[in-house]
């Protein structure tokens, strides 16, 4: 199973009479997108904003951002088999990607009289300034579709819409590359290497819990996930998909499936440091510590059967998630298989109490990827990509929290990305 | 302490744990018919009054009593 995934550089964008790509410019016709997703019942209204690379803009309640891919020759567009493609199989032949352009999804949902943790959760990303550090995107051009939601649509229904909505603006965008010569070329292989080398796998975890915070595989909602194994490839090509409405800090967004630094990093010493031995898929957030061991259990015994002398765990989400996580290192562990776990900490604003929700003796390699719960600052941007205000606090019902200004934000978790699920960021921690 | 995570409450430092229902509803359960829902309520309740007065070593974790349906308080 072997990719080639072409890059074409993208350095500006802008709207004209069509979309095309021309020496890292990239046009759009409005009306092209517009004509793909206007006409979901889900949408009153639709705006298509554009920011451009490192621009002072304050994008507001993002439910996901993806990245343009498309399969050259497929009618389908190839990718996102199981929502806009066929279930075929992907990660394989060429994939043709924009580089320096992501598609986000944002607006606010009606939380039509729900409360407490599973409500759309608003927040914030920043394109220019401190706020770059804590996003995984980096200073690179936005196309911001922003719904306005219709009244008579359930939340799946928003759901679906948002979702379709993305990946359809993605593929028309990554169209316009088609034909072009790319401007950088990778070949993605987990060709055996031909001397034994210890095998590593990757335990990646992610969030599905209902309308909100849903992931899906070839199409499929991973809410009931066992663990199961996917191939690094899979990935490029959307075989894994956010979704949900709105999102927390932890959120992983299709862009960090697309391009997560684990993937990249664990091919990048393929064949010479280790031999990558794949993907195990799980979902955290069980509701019964006995399906919390279930899952522990059940990738423990694919580390295992894959012949893995060692594992990396990355998380998906926040909170109790961790146990899945836990567990599963401590019977890895057991066997002789070495575990590393990258994670957020909690452990208070000044970062001095008990970090993790739950840990196990074994788990004793951790990288930290910074606090959860450290207030920060981030200053007024000179555009807001959406409301002047968010709601925060669902727990208590919702306050609204001005952002057209300079913010302060007393947790990291209205600001999309900080929580720094994957390592992307520039956060961490320092032991005093 | 009621929890759906009774390790996870032992690790935070509770001694006295008893074996709550879900995350989301640790002291009851929404999918059940009223009736059967308050027995279980019930159930939980006497068994955490049980864990109190339990003298113990080091920290366990307690099921809640099996009371039928339509049991009483008493």
């Amino acid at each position: 199973m072997r990719l080639e995934l072409r890059t074409h550089d993208v350095r500006s964008v802008a709207f004209g009479e069509r979309t095309t790509l021309r020496g890292g410019a990239l046009t759009v016709r409005k009306q092209d997108l517009l004509d793909l997703i206007v006409s979901d019942p889900a949408f009153a209204a639709v705006q298509v904003e554009l920011v451009s690379a490192g621009e002072s803009a304050r994008i507001t309640q993002v439910s996901d951002v993806i990245e343009p891919r498309v399969k050259p020759g497929s009618g389908s567009g190839g990718v996102f088999p199981g929502l806009l493609a066929p279930v075929d199989p992907v990660g394989r032949g060429t994939t043709d990607r924009l580089r320096g352009v992501a598609v986000v999804t944002a607006g606010e949902v009606p939380w039509k009289g729900e409360k407490g943790l599973f409500v759309a959760h608003d927040n914030i990303v920043d394109t220019s300034g401190p706020g770059l550090d804590r996003q995984p995107y980096g200073a690179i051009c936005f196309l911001v579709l922003r719904f306005t939601f219709a009244d008579g649509v359930d939340h799946e229904g928003y759901e679906r819409a948002v979702l379709l909505a993305g990946q359809k603006a993605a593929r028309a965008l990554a169209l316009a590359a088609q034909g072009h010569e790319p401007d950088e070329v990778a070949l993605y292989e987990l060709k055996r290497p031909e001397r034994p080398l210890p095998r590593v796998a990757y335990a990646y975890q992610v969030q599905s819990q209902g309308v909100f915070m849903r992931s899906r595989l070839n199409g499929q909602v991973l809410d009931q996930l066992m663990p199961t194994l996917v191939h690094p490839n899979e990935l490029a090509d959307g075989a894994l998909t956010s979704g949900g409405l709105g999102g927390h800090a932890s959120k992983m967004t299709t862009w960090m499936h697309q391009n997560n630094p684990i993937v990249e990093g664990m091919y990048a010493r393929h064949g010479t440091e280790w031999d990558f031995a794949g993907i195990i898929l799980h979902r955290g957030h069980y509701y019964l510590y006995e399906d919390k061991q279930r899952v522990g259990l059940r990738i423990a015994e694919m580390t295992d059967l894959l012949g893995a002398a060692g594992a990396v765990f990355t998380l998906g989400g926040a909170g109790n998630n961790i146990t899945e996580a836990m567990l599963a290192i401590q019977e890895c562990e057991r066997r002789g298989i070495r575990t590393v776990l990258l994670t957020w900490e909690h452990g208070g604003a000044d970062g001095t109490d008990y970090p993790l929700p739950f840990a196990v003796p074994e788990a004793a390699a951790i990288v930290s990827t910074g606090s959860f719960d450290e207030a920060f600052d981030l200053p007024r941007m000179e555009r807001v990509v959406g409301d002047a205000s968010i709601r925060v606090r669902p727990e208590i019902g919702g306050v609204r929290l001005p952002v057209d200004g300079a913010v302060r934000l007393e947790r990291a978790n209205s600001y999309a990305g900080a929580g720094n699920p994957l390592g992307f960021q520039r956060t961490g921690c320092v032991e005093r | 302490m009621i929890s759906a995570l009774g390790p996870v409450a032992i690790e935070l430092g509770a001694n006295r744990v008893v074996r709550g229902v879900k995350i989301p509803h640790p002291c009851g359960d929404p999918t059940l018919d009223p009736s059967r829902d308050r027995a279980l309520r019930l159930g939980l309740v006497r068994g955490a009054l049980r864990a109190l007065v339990t003298p113990l070593e080091k920290a366990a974790i307690f099921e809640g009593e099996r009371v039928p349906p339509g049991g009483s308080a008493a």
